[in-house]
């Protein structure tokens, strides 16, 4: 038996290497198993925020000035950043000759472009200790912020992928496959315009002078990732396309908070989308996730905390009848994408520990925004039953619980109490206005 | 002598959703011995509008603001009906579809029409019948909470007349005029509050005054358990003919309760209050109960029932699903003064003796060593402290103690017995008393100067701003820097001190006295906000609504710590709204100006070299 070519490029780029050379009948490797389940790969790696940040690099660095090109392969100028990333976590950048050409050895100068760079950073949930610069990026809060993976061979900046594997080619493939050519062009529109307001700030000329100063592509290079990412698939596509759309027209809120939206909804998104796909692989019928909002009832805590193992217990599943003689390291890494990128999101209590899903007000935020047209508001109980429940697949209300037959097995009064906490933390955050004690609106007017 | 019964007290019950009497509170099944009629701001408001012939007159708010009340007493004024008529007609023509005349010998001409209550309907039913009512011939009055009015004047069947009164209505919070052109008239209960007003004039006063009058509490005179009675204990205590001063100092603690609680965002009704009210007087109780319990319990129960402790404590004879039931009784504990150490006060009851006088009912406690002792917690503590020998002995102790001195430090609070200064503290809220100083326009310009600078401060700390020397102007920083923490940030705009202001709410829509229609003049008003203007650098002022939580979050920073996890949601809205401000106020410059170590520091970039200098 021939041992599996083993690629210097990352796991994935090597899988494709093995689809070349393997014969058929030869063990697949989580990407493949994970792009046959969920249309993308989606890997423990690249879980959390990577996703978000993939996507805005393709509709930002892609060849020509159209956001989300069409056509069969997307084509992308890659940025590594490394001179800001290096000057700010890389002890040996020292060295580096650019600290006379560019900083003209101005320790002072340096120390403060450091302090201030460090205040961008991308947040590593797991991270304790300082990170190795190709693991630490900047948050794409302005156009030229957004950066690739990079890192260090040989004293060579390689541009490659690292932490970005894939999740962010596939919400970019959907985006740009939209069937719905007027949505697809307002999409496009939105996209142009997210960062018109910061073009002038001093921040963008900032980066703007690192970017330049940093290694990136001379040439536009294919990507093959996101050319062999499905699209397309099933309907819950549209429920990221619409999200992403009422982000982009949000006109009331920054931009910042739009980026940030625009990341979380991603990676939201992708962890349903995960769960939904896992569970119609294995004929499961759908089953909604049970968030406890912090109502303090344990019997609900319990609840959810057992619905995130069934989650995951199905997604091992889902991967195990695609391949059943996958590696269990493999695996894991499909199935940890799940609670990495939920719990980075604030759609897990914490990172590490006992886990259960919650809500964080970023979340909230990011679903306020992602669900209601800017300029419209919804009755609280029609984005709790609604929203959350009918379109996300969330479960916090009694309505919710009394539709997917919860009620059965838990009082509905820790349904209605879970949602009376939900509603006062989305007032206490602006989210929610409440006019009288009948009426509750949700609207995106002061989420930012 | 004998046990007595005293009605008044049965009536109070009533008012206790656990009555089984509790639904003849209702407006519609009251007798006209049981009503209270208080003249309002919004019942002369309304009664104003009828006589100088209005068109419409939106009444809404929350259940249990008094809207089919304000009608009964509308259709006794205006159309000049008794009581007992009044409250016939409501029962049986206010569905709108009937005009109202006037009694028979009425002279003045005056008719009404008025929806008592839109949920009997759906919403496009109720839409056609406001489109038909738009007519000359009655003033229309239409009851609704605000929800249910949004679905009637915006759903489909809407037409030209909704779209006007919905107009009108959503302009009403706005430019805060409760009329635009003197036809449509928008009455908002729910700015509606039971604490306005000083001198003993605010709803709550009136109510509770009503409710301890001596009429009311002549059989309790006679009754052999007066002296053990916690409910008349209560009374007296409130009662400004049993204790003039002293009573008077506890309404005014308790009309500062009920105002910081609607300060903090919560809607009390009149129901709420009447509830609460009866609650706290009888605590749950009624004669034969207290008959029973001087019987049969043992000593120094009776502390638990005073009102002071009633209010954030439950006593045992009150179950959690009781308490549930009073919306109020869930909000009041979060305010509790009995929970806060203030050294000043606690010197003085339990260090200091001769603060209380001996005796009182409310003080006696139950002696931890004996059945037949009491403990005068008058005396402070010394006799709780004793010799525990174990664990169990040292535990119990610790709980007397507490519970005597929570009990001292609330009546402390409610006989005033520090500064007034002290009285946020009190609450919760060190830098209330600020706050109080804005709404209460008691600010002299130096004062407000001052302050300013410390919002200003919070504002920084907020943003995670730190300067090495205080600074008057107001930095934004880049929102991209709006979460860091760590000192060093990109600036987006300054702005200079008097472009920072701070207002009471009913300021921001100008004069009440000078603005015809002004909201402060349509119902009984306290300022819940306060108003933070910043003005821009394009001279466009931005709002943000403060609240007593906010303003506090803000001036805690201002002194050097907040618990962010606490106040997340409050310093969220605080820094998105300084975000909008700086995303729009980058000056194109060729310096990039940055803030570091509490030092203003530029960088300039020349080609392909970036160079730090110090900061203009």
């Amino acid at each position: 038996m021939v041992a599996p070519f083993r690629s210097v490029l990352g796991p994935e780029l090597g899988i494709d290497v093995n689809m070349q050379y393997g014969a058929s009948g030869k063990i697949r490797k989580g990407p493949e198993v994970s792009r046959e389940l969920f249309g993308g790969v989606l890997d423990f790696d690249a879980a959390g925020h990577y996703p978000g940040l993939e996507l805005l690099n393709f509709v930002y660095c892609s060849e020509g000035k159209d956001p989300l090109p069409s056509g069969d392969s997307a084509k992308i100028e890659r940025r590594s950043h490394d001179f800001g990333r290096r000057l700010v976590w890389d002890s040996s950048f020292k060295d580096d000759p650019r600290r006379h050409y560019v900083l003209l050895d101005d320790t002072s100068a340096e120390e403060t472009l450091r302090e201030l760079l460090r205040c961008l950073q991308l947040e590593i949930p797991s991270g304790t200790k300082e990170p190795k610069w190709s693991r630490a990026h900047f948050f794409p809060y302005t156009k030229s912020l957004i950066h690739w993976d990079a890192r260090d061979r040989y004293g060579r900046i390689q541009l490659e992928r690292l932490y970005l594997r894939g999740g962010g080619a596939l919400a970019f493939k959907i985006l740009r496959s939209d069937q719905n050519t007027a949505r697809l062009q307002r999409i496009r529109e939105g996209f142009k315009q997210l960062y018109s307001a910061t073009c002038q700030s001093p921040l963008e000329i900032l980066a703007g002078f690192i970017n330049e100063q940093s290694k990136k592509d001379e040439q536009p290079v294919f990507d093959d990732i996101e050319k062999s990412t499905r699209a397309n698939i099933d309907e819950f596509e549209d429920i990221y396309r619409n999200g992403i759309l009422n982000i982009l027209e949000q006109r009331d809120a920054t931009s910042v908070a739009k980026i940030r939206a625009v990341m979380g909804w991603t990676a939201l998104w992708l962890v349903l989308m995960q769960n939904r796909r896992a569970r119609h692989s294995l004929g499961i019928e759908k089953s909604p996730i049970i968030c406890d909002c912090g109502a303090g009832s344990p019997q609900l805590r319990r609840v959810s905390q057992r619905c995130l193992q069934e989650v995951l217990g199905n997604i091992v599943n889902a991967v195990v009848n695609a391949e059943p003689k996958i590696a269990n390291a493999q695996r894991n890494k499909i199935r940890s994408f799940f609670w990495a990128t939920a719990a980075a999101n604030g759609f897990l209590n914490a990172w590490r520990g006992r886990k259960h899903f919650t809500l964080s007000v970023d979340t909230l935020e990011m679903i306020v925004l992602a669900t209601i047209p800017t300029g419209s508001e919804v009755p609280y109980e029609r984005f709790v039953t609604e929203v959350l429940y009918h379109h996300l697949g969330i479960a916090v209300g009694r309505g919710a619980a009394e539709a997917s037959g919860l009620v059965n097995s838990i009082d509905a009064s820790i349904f209605e109490e879970n949602e009376a906490q939900l509603a006062l933390q989305m007032i206490a955050s602006g989210l929610v206005t409440q006019y009288s004690d009948a009426t509750r609106m949700v609207s995106p007017r002061t989420a930012s | 002598m004998a046990e007595n019964k005293n009605h008044h007290v049965y009536r109070m019950a009533r008012f206790l959703p656990f009555d089984p009497s509790h639904d003849q509170i209702y407006e519609e099944y009251q007798d006209t011995s049981d009503s209270l009629n208080f003249d309002t701001v919004a019942y002369n408001y309304v009664l104003d509008a009828a006589n100088s012939r209005a068109n419409v007159i939106v009444l809404t708010g929350d259940a249990g603001h008094g809207k089919t009340h304000l009608c009964r007493r509308i259709i006794q004024s205006f159309l000049g009906y008794n009581e007992e008529e009044a409250r016939k007609l409501i029962n049986e023509s206010c569905d709108g579809s009937k005009v109202i005349l006037e009694k028979e010998g009425n002279n003045t001409a005056g008719a009404l029409r008025i929806f008592k209550d839109f949920s009997e309907y759906v919403p496009e039913i109720a839409a056609k019948l406001v489109e038909d009512s738009d007519s000359n011939d009655a003033v229309t009055i239409i009851c609704a909470n605000e929800g249910r009015l949004r679905a009637v004047l915006a759903s489909k069947d809407a037409g030209p007349h909704c779209a006007e009164l919905l107009r009108s209505f959503e302009s009403s919070f706005e430019n805060g005029k409760a009329s635009g052109d003197g036809r449509i008239h928008v009455v908002n209960l729910n700015h509606q509050s039971i604490a306005a007003g000083t001198d003993g004039q605010s709803l709550g006063d009136l109510a509770l005054r009503d409710w301890t009058a001596g009429t009311r509490w002549r059989s309790c005179n006679e009754c052999d358990a007066r002296e053990a009675c916690p409910i008349n204990r209560n009374r007296e205590m409130l009662s400004e003919r049993v204790e003039h001063e002293a009573a008077v100092k506890r309404k005014a603690k308790l009309r500062l309760l009920f105002a910081t609680l609607e300060r903090i965002g919560y809607v009390i009704t009149i129901r709420d209050m009447l509830m609460a009210f009866a609650y706290l007087l009888t605590g749950g109780l009624k004669c034969e109960d207290v008959h029973r319990m001087r019987r049969h319990r043992r000593k120094g129960w009776q502390q638990a029932y005073s009102f002071y402790n009633l209010a954030f404590e439950a006593p045992d004879t009150i179950s959690k699903e009781q308490l549930k039931r009073l919306p109020l009784m869930q909000q009041l504990p979060k305010l509790d003064p009995g929970r806060r150490a203030i050294r000043e006060i606690d010197e003085l009851i339990v260090n200091q003796q001769d603060i209380f006088s001996h005796c009182q009912l409310d003080l006696q406690f139950p002696s931890p060593s004996s059945d037949e002792n009491l403990v005068d917690a008058a005396d402070g503590i010394d006799e709780i402290i004793g010799d525990p020998r174990n664990k169990k002995q040292r535990a119990n102790e610790a709980e007397n103690v507490i519970r005597v001195v929570r009990a001292l430090r609330r009546r402390g609070f409610f006989d005033g017995i520090g500064s007034n200064s002290l009285d946020m503290d009190h609450l919760g809220f060190p830098y209330g008393t600020d706050f109080l100083s804005i709404v209460h326009d008691q600010m002299d310009v130096p004062e407000k100067t001052l302050l300013k600078k410390r919002v200003i401060a919070g504002l920084h700390h907020i943003q995670g701003l730190q300067f090495s020397e205080q600074t008057p102007t107001l930095h934004l920083v880049d929102p991209a820097f709006g979460r860091s923490m760590t000192g060093t940030a990109i600036l987006a705009a300054r702005i200079k001190p008097a472009n920072v202001d701070l207002l009471r709410l009913s300021e921001k829509w100008g004069q009440s006295d000078k603005v015809p229609h002004h909201v402060k003049g349509s119902v009984d008003w306290i300022d819940r906000h306060v108003v933070l203007r910043i003005v821009d650098q394009q001279s466009k002022p931005h709002d943000l609504l403060l609240d007593l939580m906010t303003f506090d979050c803000i001036l805690r920073a201002a002194a050097g710590h907040v618990p962010t996890k606490f106040y997340e949601h409050d310093i969220r809205r605080v820094t998105s709204f300084l975000g909008r401000i700086a995303q729009f106020s980058h000056v194109s410059s060729d310096q990039i100006n940055l803030i570091r170590d509490g030092r203003s520091q530029t960088i300039s970039i020349d080609g392909s070299t970036i160079q730090v200098g110090a900061g203009a």
